[in-house]
């Protein structure tokens, strides 16, 4: 049924939806495999090359010849079906790797009120052969490259088919033939061409109540995008998109970008990372009427609302959409805020979830290593004023929060006017100051000193009476309290943080102290509640002697922060420092003894003021050597390079990328904890090294550390303002790498890695 | 037509069919939610309604029996030992068929019952949606694809039957039963892992 002499006046069949051309081309003999046949399908293999020569890639065809109103599918086969597959048996020289298969643009095929996406006629799947960058020992004359292709053939019935299929590859020096070229030349040009013309930013709209993907296309140029007439966006991914849109075009302008608006399909998936086709029938870039999307993450949170304020409304009006609560599915009030010219997918929508994850980011920070003791010290303290006066308690949570809240309002409003002066920096930037951290350091050494017991605050030390402070300092230190806790907080850029500061990084002011107020009141919720509901207080225990032993072992985790802060001091102004810091740290020490032996009620006057005066003196002493030691110059950045790693810079990334290999960087910093645990637990294993290797992946490492405007510009490039972030660049796709989550794990590694031969 | 005035269409639209999906969710199975209550004929000529199981875990599966992926399941013996299995731990095991009269396998209750009895099927009804009403209130697309309902009428698991998306029945012994796993985790009182699966196999043959 099939016969060679069709072979060369086969045509590419064009369903008109997709706007292919579908002139004829012709294959040229020689380089096939035998040709196999199916109920409704011929399966046959084609080569670019006959031949395979050193450093010269060529492409490798599956051709499927359908019988007329029989298809195949494409990798997302739409409603139903199965995408086809190709395995492929190496020859043990002379083949390096075989790639994916790269997908022609697919047709929409009706089955009824369901649409599949395959393709009918003749298909050609092609796949990348790269042979060695060497030969290996004495070469064979030829070899074979096999492969085991499994598709499902559908008119109305559908048909599981196989083929095991062989094509041999000489080792001569044969010249290229052109008509072969020619050839695959018009295959690949029918394949959708790789998106060079947007940015893309993705989201799943709508909260409990609209079921769409946004997809949203900016011009790189920067210029508007003209109508491009029906355009949609299909993705790779089965069991995401609906296969008919509810408003079919659904899209909108916004800014100069367009907005592809795909509705999901019931019961389906919402991926962190997309790909696919962009389909138009007007010519997208150049001639072409298809654009194949990089995988692309789909968290762009600010996708509505960053747009709503580089574009007509004031951030005033994206505030006042907040107040607008999301109508709920029962209601038949149909989203209010249609009366602008904005789709359903636009500002409140976005806004509110951004909210609740910085609310939520902010309870989270309570559980943060570098909180958790301040937190400790601040409930001691609510135990003990619990037990003395209770009334007053409500008032130390306030006092907390609002502490808390102004801290963060102070920090958002350095983050502002630094960023409209221009400065790179990012959330934990305090942590690459070495004087900050030396700060921090004798701040808690000092703190757990005294919970040890070694001296007392308070009791007189600047004659204020205890009762007067309980009074009236209490608050005030509450205040402090909170505010300690914010700061302490920031180096931990916990998942939730990253995005939410991403987010609030590249907002107007008003929405970036939006979310900072929600990420307060997160972090402040659990005192608001203990202290506004006593019957929650009462269940706190009764005070007693266990007190002193909870302080003194509370002592034992702020010593455990101040061995994490010398570790991240230590990073900053390299390893030689740290004897001196802890020489600087025992005078401290000394200074504490003193005072605390000194500051006794027994002693006379005129003795403690002048023990006090020594103990000051020493402890300025040993700041003094601090500070020397924080003005040091500060080590070389690129320490991190090691096992395979090389210090990143974006032009040793797209050397390597130049070269054909994968790439993967981190971005770090020494005083990233979260980043010290990803590299352990997924990077800096076995499995991973050995995968790494085996993909001849090129890793970079970014070291954050300290500040580095280059990498604060990457950062904020993919919509985050601190560390860690992992990129997956491909080869092919340099311009778009896949941005890997901020908890690692091998196996999400490993997925990343897996499209590379 | 200016952008705006197809914006506004477009808008109105959209609005419109939100306003029509939430008067109208009751008439579809979310995951999450209760699921519509329905009733189909079944192979033995009764009248079978979804809330005649009140309080028990279903099972629906759409099936067709000239599709090769269900020949996978039921040629292997692999579906009538899954229906056995779990109808033996109480669990009501519907079969749907949403083939529409005159398209690829369709049947009456007669040759619904012929199929069960040659087959050996274990399931607790084969039920006959020739409509295609009740297949589309589930969105099932595919033959064979799966819905599991928890005691409270609540759908908990949506989508293919495995994670092995081929007609290979050599395939069935690696592969992971999504059906399995969220009845399992569900009778030991767990939220269910992976409540949603791309459905693979042949399109659900509705009427055009």
């Amino acid at each position: 049924m099939f016969h060679r002499p069709l072979l060369v006046a086969l045509l590419i069949m064009a369903a008109p939806c997709t706007g292919l051309a579908s002139d004829a081309i012709a294959a040229p003999a020689g380089g096939h495999s035998e040709t196999v046949t199916q109920p409704h399908v011929t399966a046959e293999l084609i080569t670019e090359s006959t031949t395979l020569q050193i450093g010269q890639p060529f492409d490798v065809a599956l051709h499927l010849h359908m019988d007329a109103g029989w298809h195949t599918y494409w990798i997302n086969p739409g409603d139903a079906g199965l995408a086809t597959t190709i395995k492929w048996t190496l020859p043990p020289v002379g083949v390096n790797s075989v790639g994916g298969i790269e997908w022609p643009t697919p047709e929409e095929h009706k089955m009824g009120p369901l649409i599949t996406y395959g393709y009918g006629g003749d298909v050609y799947l092609l796949s990348r052969v790269t042979p060695p960058a060497l030969w290996g020992g004495p070469l064979p004359h030829q070899v074979d490259l096999k492969a085991h292709a499994a598709w499902l053939v559908c008119q109305e019935e559908c048909i599981p088919g196989k083929a095991d299929l062989t094509v041999t590859l000489n080792f001569d020096n044969a010249a290229p033939n052109p008509a072969r070229k020619a050839f695959f030349d018009a295959l690949r040009a029918r394949l959708p061409v790789e998106n060079t013309r947007w940015n893309v930013q993705a989201a799943y709209q709508g909260v409990g109540l609209a079921h769409a993907l946004i997809v949203r296309l900016a011009e790189k140029t920067g210029g508007s995008t003209p109508s491009p007439g029906n355009i949609r966006f299909l993705s790779e991914q089965p069991n995401i998109l609906a296969t008919k849109n509810q408003c079919y075009p659904g899209i909108s302008f916004e800014g100069g970008a367009l907005n592809l608006v795909e509705s999901l399909v019931q019961n389906g998936q919402k991926p962190p990372l997309l790909s696919g086709v962009v389909l138009s029938d007007a010519p997208l870039i150049g001639t072409v009427k298809a654009v194949h999307l990089g995988p692309f993450s789909t968290d762009a949170l600010g996708i509505g609302v960053s747009s709503a304020s580089s574009v007509s409304p004031t951030p005033a009006s994206a505030t006042a959409s907040l107040s607008t609560p999301p109508s709920s599915p029962g209601g038949a009030s149909p989203m209010p805020h249609f009366g602008s010219d904005l789709p359903p997918s636009s500002s409140s929508l976005t806004l509110l979830p951004v909210l609740g994850f910085a609310f939520l980011g902010g309870l989270i920070l309570n559980l943060m290593p570098c909180v958790l003791p301040v937190l400790s010290l601040k409930v001691f303290s609510l135990i003990k004023h619990a037990g003395t006066e209770s009334g007053g308690a409500w008032k130390q949570g306030v006092a907390f929060s609002a502490g808390v809240l102004v801290s963060f309002w102070i920090l958002a409003g350095l983050l502002i006017v630094l960023e409209s002066a221009g400065r790179h920096l990012g959330w934990g930037f305090q942590m690459q100051s070495p004087g900050f951290v030396l700060a921090l350091v004798f701040l808690f050494f000092l703190l757990g000193l005294n919970l040890f017991g070694v001296f007392e605050l308070g009791t007189s030390l600047v004659g204020v009476d205890v009762k007067a402070t309980s009074h009236l300092g209490g608050l005030p230190s509450a205040f402090a309290n909170g505010a300690l806790a914010t700061l302490a907080a920031t180096p931990c850029t916990a998942p939730f943080m990253g995005s939410a500061v991403g987010f609030a990084a590249q907002q107007p002011a008003a929405i970036s102290l939006l979310v900072f107020t929600a990420l307060a009141l997160g972090m402040a919720a659990p005192y608001l509640a203990l202290t506004t509901f006593p019957g929650a207080l009462r269940l706190v225990p009764k005070p007693g002697a266990w007190m002193e032993i909870l302080k003194q072992f509370m002592g034992f985790l702020l010593m455990g922060t101040v061995i994490f802060l010398v570790y991240v001091f230590a990073a900053l102004t390299g390893p030689d420092s740290v004897p001196m810091l802890l020489a600087a740290l025992l005078l401290a020490a000394l200074a504490a003894w003193i005072f605390g032996r000194a500051n006794s009620p027994l002693r006379e006057p005129a003795t403690r003021i002048g023990w006090i005066l020594v103990a000051l003196a020493l402890l300025a002493a040993a700041l003094g050597e601090g500070i020397k030691l924080a003005n040091d110059k500060p080590l070389a950045s690129g320490s991190v390079a090691q096992d395979g790693w090389q210090p990143w810079s974006p032009a040793a990334v797209q050397q390597a990328l130049a070269q054909g290999r994968p790439v993967f960087v981190d971005f770090t910093a020494a005083w990233c904890l979260s980043c010290k645990v990803n590299e352990q637990i997924a990077l800096d294993v076995d499995s991973t090294r050995k995968l790494f290797a085996d993909k001849h992946v090129a890793l970079f490492r970014g070291d954050w550390t300290q500040s580095d405007p280059q990498i604060s510009d990457t950062l904020r490039h993919f919509n985050r303002n601190g560390v860690p972030l992992y990129l997956v660049y491909s080869p092919k796709d340099p311009a778009n790498p896949q941005v890997l989550p901020e908890v690692l794990t091998p196996g999400l590694v490993q997925d990343a890695l897996q499209k590379f031969p | 037509m200016n952008i705006r005035s197809t914006l506004l269409t477009c808008a109105a639209i959209v609005a419109a069919s939100f306003t029509l999906t939430s008067r109208a969710s009751a008439d579809e199975a979310t995951l999450g939610q209760p699921v519509p209550d329905f009733s189909l004929q079944g192979a033995d000529g009764k009248t079978h309604a979804l809330s005649d199981y009140k309080g028990k875990f279903v099972v629906l599966e759409w099936t067709n029996p000239k599709c090769p992926f269900v020949h996978k399941f039921y040629d292997s013996g692999t579906m009538q030992k899954l229906q056995g299995e779990e109808t033996g731990k109480g669990v009501v095991w519907l079969r749907v068929n949403s083939s529409a009269p005159g398209h690829e396998g369709a049947q009456t209750p007669a040759e619904a019952a012929a199929y069960e009895k040659s087959h050996h099927v274990a399931s607790t009804e084969t039920l006959l949606d020739p409509t295609g009403k009740v297949g589309h209130e589930f969105h099932a697309t595919n033959t064979p694809q799966m819905f599991v309902i928890n005691k409270e009428g609540k759908l908990i698991y949506a989508g293919g039957i495995d994670d092995k998306a081929s007609p290979d029945p050599a395939d069935i012994a690696t592969a992971k039963n999504y059906v399995t796993a969220a009845l399992d985790e569900a009778m030991a009182g767990q939220a269910v892992t992976v409540s949603s699966a791309p459905p693979y196999g042949c399109s659900v043959k509705y009427a055009d």
